[in-house]
């Protein structure tokens, strides 16, 4: 549904995205992970032909947006990170006006609003400005108006943000839904469990690059089997990768000064050996932990730093 | 081209339903109308007192022969002694008589007398004060000239001296003076030459013009600033409209709230001349051939500059104060407050580039000059190019992405 390829752009100096490819197959969540400033909102913003790309391409249903914007855009519904909304209108007249733009009139508008409006919890407050809502009930309209002409594929720029655990249950349950009735969903965001609970797919970004792409079950294989390991102390980079080098199956994840995200293999005995390899090692250690990986350990050992700073 | 239309009416109504645009569209501007009239059938016209006092410090006949005849040129002239004159402070235009004057000008000696101009004094209504005293004076010299013809003094002879005048030859310069004149000059201050636009046909098409515009320029950068602000003109763009078409359904959008005003002050305004309410007799309906070409371009026109003034500004807030200011230097510019015709030079030049000027131009071509569609013409095709400029600026000074 979605193929983008190689896309670039540059705000002077920053280059906000650098050649970033992916595809979405329709029925599909495509995740987008990464920290503040990664490129996420840059990247979806080319896509929705709000900002021309430096260079790549996007193609949407295998139409190029570049020679066919407007036919692209009628198939995209773009729900952007900053709240758009006709502030003084109510919920329901916001919808029909959106709905109005894509051609929507009358009894097929209205039975598209109402089914909008009970989707994402607003049916009893529909008649009230918008104004008087809070900011969580503002982000599930956001969310409806790009929605409101069945568009085949979804651009969702962090739509949780800011509303209550219930309402975003409810929230990724509707974009799972989306996906279930056929259309391809990208999603960005930098909640690692959001990311690893919704997403089918999943591209970790940073610095406007993608660090590495893949199922959730295939990224955390790239950290190995068996667990995680991570030492903080006062210790050096050097003193870490020697202590690493004379254990058995220790493998290196993430090094730096104070630092250390090691790979231990599956088993009892592994996580032992490697606690008494460590221990023997003589690292003046002040915190060890060790758990199951996930995407967190994932990012650090691609990026350098943590995903939430 | 449908979304476009859904866009521009979106916005219209939204701005309908703005009270204090309510307020703007429908109710000051009636007031404005009312206003104008009064003021335009007045200043700069030749068939109302002017107050004129004047100082008298001769006090002999010929002083008094002189204020009769600033009166019979219907000056309001109250009198003051050269003794009450220390006491008063003059905050307008006076004339001040010199002591001896009668003497002197029965000895032919020359003898000046001052008009004394104020701070405060404005320039066009002065003109035309000054036109009247001109007549006042040349009448006052002819009465003169026939008064001493009569008495049979030799032409341009012997100087007399207010003692060899006796009461009955003093008497008989007053009554000539009294005598109506025979020869009646209607002095109008016209810089082009053509007669000015005056009363209703001025106040009403320059209240349109100045509500227009403050209107268009105030409504719309407000909202387009706020839409900026609020996100939604981005959000347009990722509809299957682009980003010129966005900006091409938002002016759109200003052209109609535009033509809502002007067509709320036409019909207005053409009620108000029907029953003959304020004095007003002015109809739209024999002109509307000529006057709707203009008044479509000139919607158009302040719409693009609306969009051009959003896109310098930030918030609302500043857009706002930004178009009051435009609006009002617009109005009084573009002749909508006065003729331009009465304008000094420099002015009546910059007041004729301006939307308004132009404006303002065609609908006195089609009112005043009776010069139907053709009149139309120039200003329209005019309209319409400044306009595009302003278009074109706008519509990359405003970001829409
Ligand atoms: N209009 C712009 N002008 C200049 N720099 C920009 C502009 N938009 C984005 N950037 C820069 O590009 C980089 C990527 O920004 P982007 O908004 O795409 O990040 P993001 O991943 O969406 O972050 P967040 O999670 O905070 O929304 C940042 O360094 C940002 O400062
Ligand atoms: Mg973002």
């Amino acid at each position: 549904m979605l193929q983008v390829q190689n896309l670039t752009k540059t705000f002077g100096e920053i280059r906000a995205v650098d050649g970033v490819s992916f595809g979405v197959e329709a029925g599909r969540i495509f995740g987008l992970l990464g920290p503040n400033g990664a490129g996420k909102t840059t990247t979806i913003a080319m896509i929705a032909g709000l900002i021309p790309p430096a260079s790549g391409s996007v193609h949407v249903d295998g139409l190029d947006l570049a020679a066919r914007p407007a036919d692209v855009k009628r198939r995209l519904g773009v729900v952007p990170q900053e709240i758009a909304l006709y502030e003084d209108l109510t919920a329901r007249e916001n919808l029909d006006f959106w709905g109005g733009i894509y051609g929507l009139r009358g009894k097929a508008l209205a039975a598209r609003r109402d089914a909008l409006l009970d989707l994402v919890g607003l049916a009893d407050r529909a008649r009230e400005p918008v104004r008087n809502y809070s900011g969580g009930m503002k982000r599930r309209l956001n969310l409806a108006l790009g929605l409101v002409h069945k568009p085949t594929l979804i651009l969702l720029d962090e739509p949780t943000v800011g509303i209550d655990p219930q309402a975003r249950i409810n929230l990724l349950d509707v974009v799972r839904g989306l996906a279930r009735d056929g259309a391809a969903v990208l999603y960005t965001t930098h909640y690692l469990e959001e990311a690893e609970n919704l997403c089918d797919e999943l591209a970790i970004m940073d610095h406007g690059t993608i660090h590495a792409q893949g199922t959730v079950e295939s990224l955390k294989a790239e950290l190995g089997e068996g667990s995680v390991l991570t030492l903080q102390g006062a210790f050096s980079r050097e003193d870490v990768a020697a202590a690493v080098e004379r254990s058995t199956g220790l493998r290196a994840l993430e090094l730096d000064d104070g630092r250390a995200l090691l790979n231990v293999p599956r088993g009892r005995a592994g996580v032992g050996a490697a606690l008494e390899a460590i221990y023997t090692s003589g690292l003046h250690l002040t915190d060890v932990t060790v758990k199951e990986p996930n995407l967190e350990d994932l990012f650090l050992k691609l990026t350098g730093r943590e995903l939430r700073d | 081209m449908r979304s476009l239309w859904h866009v521009a009416a979106h916005d219209l109504r939204q701005h309908l339903s703005e009270r204090a645009n309510i307020f703007f569209l429908f109710l000051m501007p009636l007031g404005f109308v009312f206003f104008f009239s009064l003021v335009n059938s007045g200043g700069g016209g030749s068939d109302v007192a002017v107050s004129l006092p004047v100082i008298d410090r001769d006090g002999d006949f010929l002083s008094e022969g002189f204020i009769a005849q600033l009166t019979a040129e219907r000056f309001q002239s109250p009198v003051y002694t050269a003794a009450a004159a220390e006491t008063t402070t003059f905050t307008a235009r006076h004339v001040d008589i010199p002591e001896g004057f009668t003497a002197r000008v029965l000895g032919t000696e020359p003898t000046d007398i001052t008009l004394r101009a104020t701070a405060t004094s404005n320039t066009d209504y002065d003109l035309a004060a000054g036109v009247r005293l001109h007549l006042a004076q040349v009448r006052f010299l002819s009465n003169l000239w026939r008064w001493s013809s009569e008495r049979g003094d030799p032409p341009l002879g012997p100087s007399l001296s207010p003692a060899d005048v006796d009461a009955a030859s003093r008497q008989r310069f007053l009554d000539l003076v009294a005598e109506p004149s025979r020869v009646t000059v209607t002095a109008e201050n016209a810089g082009t030459g053509r007669p000015v636009p005056r009363g209703a046909r001025q106040s009403i098409p320059g209240v349109l013009v100045m509500f227009v515009v403050m209107t268009v320029l105030i409504g719309g950068s407000e909202s387009l600033t706020r839409e900026k602000l609020q996100g939604t003109l981005r959000r347009l763009a990722t509809t299957p409209l682009s980003a010129r078409q966005v900006l091409l359904g938002k002016t759109l959008g200003l052209t109609l709230l535009g033509i809502t005003q002007a067509a709320v002050l036409i019909v207005a305004t053409e009620v108000l001349g029907r029953f003959g309410v304020a004095g007003t007799d002015f109809l739209w309906t024999p002109f509307l051939v000529g006057v709707l070409p203009v008044l479509l371009a000139y919607c158009f026109c302040v719409a693009a500059l609306g969009l051009l003034i959003s896109g310098l500004l930030r918030t609302p807030q500043q857009a706002e104060s930004l178009a009051w200011l435009f609006g009002l230097a617009l109005s009084a510019l573009g002749g909508s407050w006065w003729p331009l015709e009465i304008m000094p030079d420099g002015m009546r030049i910059v007041g004729q580039l301006l939307p308004t000027g132009w404006a303002m131009t065609g609908l006195h071509n089609v009112i005043t000059y009776g010069q139907g569609l053709a009149g139309a013409v120039v200003p329209t095709v005019m309209l319409l190019l400044i306009g595009g400029l302003f278009w074109l600026v706008g519509s990359r000074t405003l970001r829409v992405t």
